[in-house]
């Protein structure tokens, strides 16, 4: 079989179709800054600059599967409130309250001063979640940084789609209620509302998302978009299933419903332990992009319960690739390949840290290559 | 069943209002504070061991420390108020989040297990210097130290906290638990820790373990 593009290899694996080989794509981030001596200040405000860094690590390890594109900016300066908007949350970001070269830092305020009281839940159901919006920690000449993110990512996206045939990695965010309310409340508050106040807590739920399904939307098309990022917020196992049936799983599977019918792919970023959680995950639009799963789920069992439903991504362990050994990720690469490669469906994935050393990336993406052919 | 064993079972259903009355009204009806406190920790116990079992989630572990926090405000003076009662103090023990990072949402479950469990800790926050351990391990005359963290560079902060209470001779007076996602046995090895948890529980286990080695 004469080799494929990166482009046509993931959509065969989106499609749960075996391509020429298993997929490889790390998710790098400031990694790549790393790898060029950038600032991670410059690889987060400079779309053109993160790009440089990324084909130098593309090059580098002999290509990957996905591309990275600086959607970052646009995360951190979103004025939805995503995961990082710092018109939100407490971030404090490189160059700012942080070292140029540190990695942006979220001060979580899990229990104690909260950046969203519980009067507040009052406040966005009457004014909508603006209402949370906040000059804190960025300012006007960040909107403006923002609006010009878009004409900044367009040749970008066009270079590796059409000229080098990778498809971009995520392009935008894809907003949900329960990540943005634990995030906002503070986890251990968040945790407390929904036992104390659950009624309110559906009626807020329900408010937001359909605000945020309508902005992400929006911000998308500006960005150019192809793959949305949806993550699963604080679930898995923080909650009972039953509590993941009422307040989480309704509002994720809205949003991804509403991003495929509005013709996106999603990443579905499901951080932490999502095995006992499997099978629900059957309700999210088959094929409609990949699921990344991080180390504590049981990527085998996700492949017996989900095999035929969505592709899936990710699994390796960050600190891997700062503490462990050549060995040990080429051992964890197979281990993952024998167990979830056939049929198709596999892109072999970590959420990189920025001191995560090269020769230990490069034993991942060689591996998968070598080792992952069909 | 009597009103003070109510306590127990009011507490594994995560009835929040009925145990601060039940603690109210047991006070009121002239009950033995340390009776109360006893019943308030078997809860306390049961909960722990369906959350080891699976059985309760991490929710649930929440809003039992929680509910024990607010009735420990309503029992602790009158504790005080009677010699001999009250709760062994099983350790002094000084936690932060580790310099550089400012995560504390694990750390926090921690605190509150750890206290509910009997230990005295000072809470230092997030991102804590080294110096500011051992400031106040000598201060609370402390024999544990919790270090917690996410990001990865936090091993490097939490190696320079333990090389700076060795520095200043407290080494052998504290034992070092860490925790955090990406802790792991390799992790507490280089730190130079005693033992390690990605889990809040586990983690109180083994500090208790830890203890009893002693």
């Amino acid at each position: 079989m004469s080799e494929m593009t990166a482009i046509e290899r993931v959509n065969k694996h989106i499609n749960l179709e075996e391509p020429d080989r298993v997929g490889i794509a790390p998710m790098g981030e400031f990694y790549y800054a790393q790898l060029v001596d950038m600032s991670i200040e410059d690889f987060l405000m400079d779309p053109t600059k993160a790009d440089e860094a990324f084909e130098y690590g593309f090059n580098k390890h002999g290509g990957f599967d996905m591309a990275e594109i600086g959607f970052l900016l646009a995360s951190y300066l979103s004025t939805a409130p995503d995961a990082f908007s710092t018109f939100y949350l407490d971030w404090h970001l490189p160059g700012r309250e942080r070292d140029p070269y540190a990695i942006p830092n979220l001060n979580e305020r899990a229990r104690e001063n909260p950046l969203m009281t519980e009067d507040d839940y009052d406040l966005v159901l009457k004014h909508g979640w603006h209402r949370l919006f906040s000059f804190r920690r960025a300012g006007v000449e960040d909107l403006l940084s923002l609006a010009r993110m878009g004409p900044a990512v367009a040749p970008l996206v066009q270079k590796w789609r059409q000229e080098y045939k990778v498809p971009t990695m995520i392009d935008g965010p894809m907003g949900q209620p329960v990540g943005v309310l634990a995030r906002m409340r503070g986890t251990t508050n968040f945790l407390l509302d929904l036992r104390r106040r659950p009624e309110k807590m559906l009626e807020v739920m329900d408010v937001l998302c359909d605000g945020l399904i309508a902005f992400s939307l929006a911000q998308a098309e500006m960005l150019h978009a192809k793959t949305l990022i949806l993550g699963g917020g604080t679930a898995a196992d923080f909650i009972s299933p039953k509590m993941f049936e009422r307040f989480v799983l309704p509002f994720i599977l809205r949003s991804a419903h509403a991003a495929v019918e509005a013709g996106y792919r999603l990443q579905y970023h499901f951080d932490t332990n999502w095995t006992p959680m499997l099978p629900y995950l059957k309700d999210l639009p088959a094929k409609s992009g990949y699921l990344h799963l991080d180390e504590r789920t049981d990527i085998v069992e996700a492949k017996r319960v989900l095999g035929d439903h969505l592709c899936l991504f990710g699994n390796l362990k960050p600190s891997l690739f700062r503490f462990g050994t050549e060995e040990e990720v080429e051992r964890r690469v197979k281990e993952i390949i024998d167990g979830c490669a056939a049929g198709g469906g596999l892109i072999i994935s970590a959420e990189l840290t920025a001191d995560s050393r090269f020769e230990l990336v490069d034993k991942m993406v060689q591996v998968t290559k070598e080792y992952g052919i069909y | 069943m009597s009103p003070v064993q109510e306590l127990t079972t009011k507490l594994v259903a995560m009835d929040e209002s009925g145990v601060l009355e039940g603690v109210r009204e047991q006070l009121r009806a002239g009950e033995d504070p340390q009776a109360i406190l006893d019943a308030l920790s078997e809860g306390m116990n049961v909960v722990g061991e369906r959350y080891g079992n699976k059985e309760y989630f991490l929710a649930d572990l929440v809003m039992a420390a929680e509910i024990f926090k607010q009735s420990m405000e309503i029992l602790e003076p009158k504790l005080d108020a009677e010699a001999g009662n009250g709760r062994e103090v099983c350790g002094r023990m000084v936690i932060g989040t580790a310099a550089g990072d400012l995560h504390d949402i694990g750390k926090n479950i921690f605190v509150a297990l750890a206290r509910n469990a009997g230990f005295a800790v000072t809470d230092l926050g997030i991102d804590v210097a080294p110096e500011s351990f051992v400031e106040q391990v000598k201060l609370n005359n402390a024999n544990v130290v919790g270090l917690s963290g996410i990001l990865t560079f936090s091993l490097d902060s939490m190696e320079e906290t333990v090389k700076t209470l060795e520095e200043a001779g407290l080494r052998d007076q504290v034992k070092v638990i860490i925790g955090g996602l990406p802790v792991d046995e390799r992790w507490c090895e280089l730190v130079g820790a005693d033992a390690y948890s990605d889990d809040a529980y586990e983690g109180l286990q083994k500090l208790l373990a830890l203890m009893e080695e002693n």
